[in-house]
């Protein structure tokens, strides 16, 4: 049987993650990507307590978290285009 | 067997977002990197429907799959090394979480219409989804309004940073 203590282990086990992706790693990207998985599990947690309580103010934040880390992951795509683009330049 | 099968798909879901985490954290390349976490953003979007919370889990498959789906594809090298093939070899990889994804949520619908008896996923009235419309359209107007102005101004900034990126800077050396 699956409580919500299953999900919020998975998610502290997803956070910590991705804070130690964005601490170990150099490149801004996987450092960006990383402290969006971070982003994305407390997501989990909030999804995991909402569906429990059925609460629909916790849905609608969680659908907000959702719109934001996408918009974060957006820029992150930006970023990356940019920094291929710069890096193409600089090479001709 | 409804306990049974939401414990397996838990577990595989768990397994593969956890996979994807540490993918992401000994990952070499950005390309490697971004497909660890197209491999997480899926597996998050397959427990969102496990909760049964289903347009969270479309929201997360559309937007977090997509765009890191987008992200995979923008930071592939482009050099003579990648071939044709090897391209589309990554190209479907890279699909392979979205199918999964899709897969499960056919094997689910198949599931709730034959023997379980859940509710309907799509909006009949007294759906979740239908609920969840009258909720954004009444109780919660001014902050979904206010949320797609905030995405709106964001996804224009975002178009105003790649446009200056596009457009070269003026060569007067020349003249």
């Amino acid at each position: 049987m699956i409580t919500p203590l299953h999900y919020l282990a998975l998610s502290a086990t997803l956070f910590a993650l991705g804070l130690l992706v964005a601490a170990a790693r150099r490149e801004r990207l996987v450092a960006l990507l990383g402290l969006e998985l971070a982003l994305q599990a407390a997501n989990l947690a909030v999804a995991a307590l909402t569906s429990h309580y059925q609460d629909w103010e916790g849905r609608f934040m969680l659908l907000t978290l959702i719109a934001i880390s996408a918009l974060e992951l957006a820029g992150g795509l930006a970023a990356a285009v940019r920094i291929a683009a710069r890096r193409s330049r600089d090479r001709l | 067997v409804r306990i049974v099968t939401i414990t397996v798909l838990f577990v595989a879901l768990a397994l593969l977002a956890v996979a994807g985490a540490c993918g992401l954290l000994f990952a070499r390349h950005t390309a490697h990197a971004a497909a660890a976490f197209l491999a997480c953003a899926a597996a998050l979007a397959g427990l969102y429907g496990l909760l049964d919370l289903r347009f969270a889990a479309a929201v997360q498959a559309a937007l977090g799959v997509g765009l890191s789906g987008a992200l995979l594809v923008t930071s592939l090298p482009r050099g003579e090394q990648s071939s044709p093939v090897r391209r589309v070899v990554r190209y479907g990889a890279a699909a392979v979480p979205l199918l999964v994804i899709i897969l499960l949520a056919m094997a689910r619908g198949r599931v709730s219409e034959s023997a379980l008896s859940l509710p309907p996923v799509w909006a009949s009235r007294g759906s979740y989804l239908f609920a969840l419309g009258q909720q954004m359209a009444s109780s919660f107007l001014a902050p979904v309004l206010l949320i797609c102005l905030l995405l709106a101004v964001s996804v224009l900034s975002i178009r105003v940073l790649l446009r200056s990126e596009a457009k070269p800077p003026p060569d007067r050396g020349e003249q």
